[in-house]
């Protein structure tokens, strides 16, 4: 069978889990459940996770790529494409080295509200990545998956999906293990992210600073302050935190009434785009049998507190919020994998794990005369589907029509997203009204749309698969994989001893840098465990190499997220401890 | 396409949803292609949607119901061009969000009226085609409606 991972590609932390004796689990990297989506390109190789931020290198460092996902804005002369491939290969090949063995596929979860520009464009990093993608699969729906399984109840559900970068709220029917997806809504710039901006803009005003006198490596600094006070104030009333900026110390406080008095806005609209997005389902407060909680915002009790209120219906939140939508995408790997055997094994066997049918997050449509918009899918239509239009020619011996096909709400098509432009030419000259045009539009299961035009009288056609423009060319990505394939003509085995001999020094060199920064009696244990990995790796003998490896990882793991914060604030590392 | 028969359900406006949702997922069980299906079978799959999609929405329903009964149906009756006129004229004179939104309750509220009769007169074609008119036209008012006061992207 087919060894599958689920990928949680988020826009402040990247999670993978995969399936273990019909469980899914979260794998440990670096000691921890989550990877931060941060990438350094100040080498040549580039450095991904913690170590990223603990260099300090703001020129060279890029966060929260996935909010430019479908765009073309560049930073340290990569797009987001490639970028979010940095960070997909990094995971890819750390699930690799530590399972020792080949991935055969993954599922890759995308924020439910996600474009189809931005569908294509994690579909291509993942491409770059080596990464074979079994499916594309909302964030919200993935959670549900991690969610239904261990209630096994039949109802409808809701799922509020609260990131670091997006807002998403799916409603779903579960019946007899099929999840259809009723409706969904969100936003893709609403997220804890933003909740962080306001708590650092409130102190820098409180201390007279204003965040645009600061360089981006303060901007960073101050957030990673923000986001430590917004997730360590619990049920407290109050707690304060040294900062420093530019050589000067300040103490940057948060309070349930300030924090409370920052969110409002953003809890509006969560629960205004969830009370739409019901209504779309046609589904009532009283009539939702569950509200799954999920990322990592749903964590603060203030929020729960407010969404409990909203709804009034059952909170679901026995899973770790920031772990559930990674799990869901394991278990649906899993199942997917599971029924391609039982059907390739043309056995009768009953097939296992759940269904899901999801659906179209935003209306497509063709620009017509004047400018307006014609909705060729309506959103929530579930899919794959495939709907057609006829068109005709407006003016005599005309021989070209051109489409623009679009994505959004709004009736004009100035206002809404602009997927593609294509031509259908060559049409014999005939009077006007006379040819008959139809345009198909078919989405995939991952909501990927391709669209076709095709003339019937003379049968001319014209078929595009909708790509960003801003993305990578065909030709690009052929060159970005025969740069790999250049590397790899040793054979799989030998490849991933070699990635985890070179990633395994990475990290002992990580290390050694921050060796002396961690408690003396763990230092101890650590040091001498570092020298076991190097003889370990000079012996080739690798599976032990990862074992010490993963040891070294959980020691350094509990201490890495103090380190960087003193090292990145410039405070004296005095005071660290060892957890309890 | 007959998507009563591709759901292998009776042919008729009047149908029983939850039969028509359960016999939907059992073939989407089948069909899906997550569902061990392949590629090519995202077409069966995708169809399957289609049809669901159709005999769910009561007035695309009706529309569906027509075609497979091979009624054309008249498109320009005056009546149904007064009422156009007047539930324009209507709205287009309110001027706030919030008159807008009730506009489009109490279209809503006519219509599900208006839905209420219609499952009542499968028995006569002509009948059924004339309120479906109507209904289809206040259809697309709210979907024009709903154009205006959405309030997302």
């Amino acid at each position: 069978m087919m060894f599958t991972l689920g990928i949680d590609l988020g826009t402040t932390m990247s999670l993978v889990s995969h399936m273990d004796g019909g469980i899914p689990r979260i794998l440990e990297i670096e000691g921890k459940t989550a990877v931060p989506s941060v990438v350094n390109y100040s080498g040549i190789e580039p450095i991904v996770g913690y170590e990223a931020i603990y260099k300090a290198d703001a020129a060279n460092t890029v966060f929260s790529i996935k909010r430019f996902m479908g765009t073309s804005e560049k930073f340290c002369d990569r797009n987001a494409v490639e970028i979010s491939a940095d960070i997909l290969a990094y995971l890819k090949n750390t699930a690799e080295q530590k399972l020792r063995r080949q991935i055969d596929g993954a599922i890759i979860t995308v924020p439910a509200h996600f474009s189809d520009l931005q569908r294509v464009a994690t579909q291509q990093a993942a491409f770059i990545a080596g990464i074979n993608v079994l499916r594309l699969i909302n964030e919200p729906t993935a959670a549900a998956i991690a969610f239904g399984l261990d209630q096994k109840t039949d109802g409808i559900f809701a799922v509020y999906d609260f990131g670091g970068g997006t807002f998403d709220f799916s409603v779903l029917r579960l019946s007899d293990g099929v999840f259809q997806v009723l409706a969904t809504g969100g936003d893709n710039y609403l997220g804890g992210d933003d909740v962080d901006t306001a708590i650092l803009d409130y102190n820098l005003r409180i201390h007279g600073l204003d965040s645009k006198d600061l360089r981006e490596n303060e901007k960073i600094l101050g957030k990673l302050t923000a986001k430590e006070l917004k997730e360590q104030l619990g049920d407290r009333r109050e707690i304060r935190k040294k900062h420093s900026i530019k050589n000067e110390s300040y103490e940057f406080a948060l309070s349930q009434e300030i924090l409370t008095d920052l969110m409002k806005v953003f809890l509006r609209k969560t629960t205004e785009i969830a009370d739409e997005t019901l209504s779309n389902a046609n589904v009532a407060h009283e009539n939702l049998d569950g509200v799954v909680l999920v990322g990592g915002m749903t964590k603060l009790p203030l929020l729960k507190k407010y969404v409990t209120l909203h709804f009034g219906a059952k909170i679901l939140d026995g899973i770790n919020p920031e772990e559930a939508v990674a799990r869901g995408a394991a278990i649906y790997a899993h199942s997917i994998a599971n029924r391609h055997d039982v059907v390739k094994s043309k056995t009768n066997a009953p097939t296992q794990g759940p269904l899901l049918i999801d659906v179209v997050p935003l209306t497509l449509g063709i620009e017509t005369f004047g400018g307006a918009v014609d909705k060729v899918i309506h959103r929530n239509t579930p899919i794959p589907i495939v709907e057609k239009r006829e068109y005709t020619t407006y003016q005599n011996n005309q021989t070209g029509i051109k489409f623009h096909v679009l994505q959004g709400e709004r009736p004009l098509a100035n206002e809404c997203r602009s997927l593609a432009r294509f031509e259908l030419s060559n049409i014999p000259p005939m009077p006007a009204g006379q040819p008959r045009v139809i345009v198909e539009f078919s989405i995939d299961v991952n909501g990927v749309l391709s669209v076709k035009a095709q003339e019937e009288n003379t049968h001319i056609m014209q078929s595009i698969v909708v790509k960003p423009s801003s993305g990578l060319s065909d030709q690009a990505i052929v060159s970005i994989l025969e740069k790999a394939a250049a590397h790899s003509e040793t054979d799989s085995a030998q490849l991933l001893d070699i990635s985890i001999k070179v990633e395994s020094e990475r990290m002992l060199k990580f290390w050694e840098s921050i060796l002396e920064k961690i408690p003396p009696e763990a230092g101890k244990v650590a040091g001498k465990k570092m020298s076991d990995l190097q003889k370990a790796l000079d012996d080739e003998k690798y599976q032990e190499a990862i074992s010490i490896r993963g040891d070294l990882e959980k020691i350094f793991g509990q201490f890495l997220e103090e380190i960087i914060s003193a090292h990145l604030s410039g405070q004296p590392l005095s005071r660290l401890r060892t957890p309890d | 396409m007959n998507y009563f028969d591709l759901l292998e359900i009776p042919v008729s406006y009047n149908l029983d949803e939850s039969q028509l949702l359960r016999v939907y997922l059992q073939k989407q069980s089948r069909s899906h292609p997550d569902a061990g299906g392949t590629i090519s079978n995202q077409d069966d799959s995708a169809l399957l949607n289609a049809a669901y999609k159709t005999l769910m929405d009561p007035i695309k329903r009706a529309e569906h119901f027509l075609q497979v009964k091979n009624v054309n149906v008249d498109e320009t009756s005056p009546e149904v061009a007064a009422k156009t006129f007047e539930l324009q004229e209507n709205y287009s004179a309110l001027t706030s969000l919030e008159e807008k939104k009730t506009f489009q309750k109490n279209l809503k509220n006519q219509m599900g009226a208006v839905l209420e009769s219609l499952s009542k007169t499968e028995g006569s074609l002509e009948d059924f085609c004339k309120i479906f008119n109507q209904l289809r036209f206040m259809g697309s008012f709210l979907e024009k409606i709903s154009d205006d006061v959405y309030s997302g992207n």
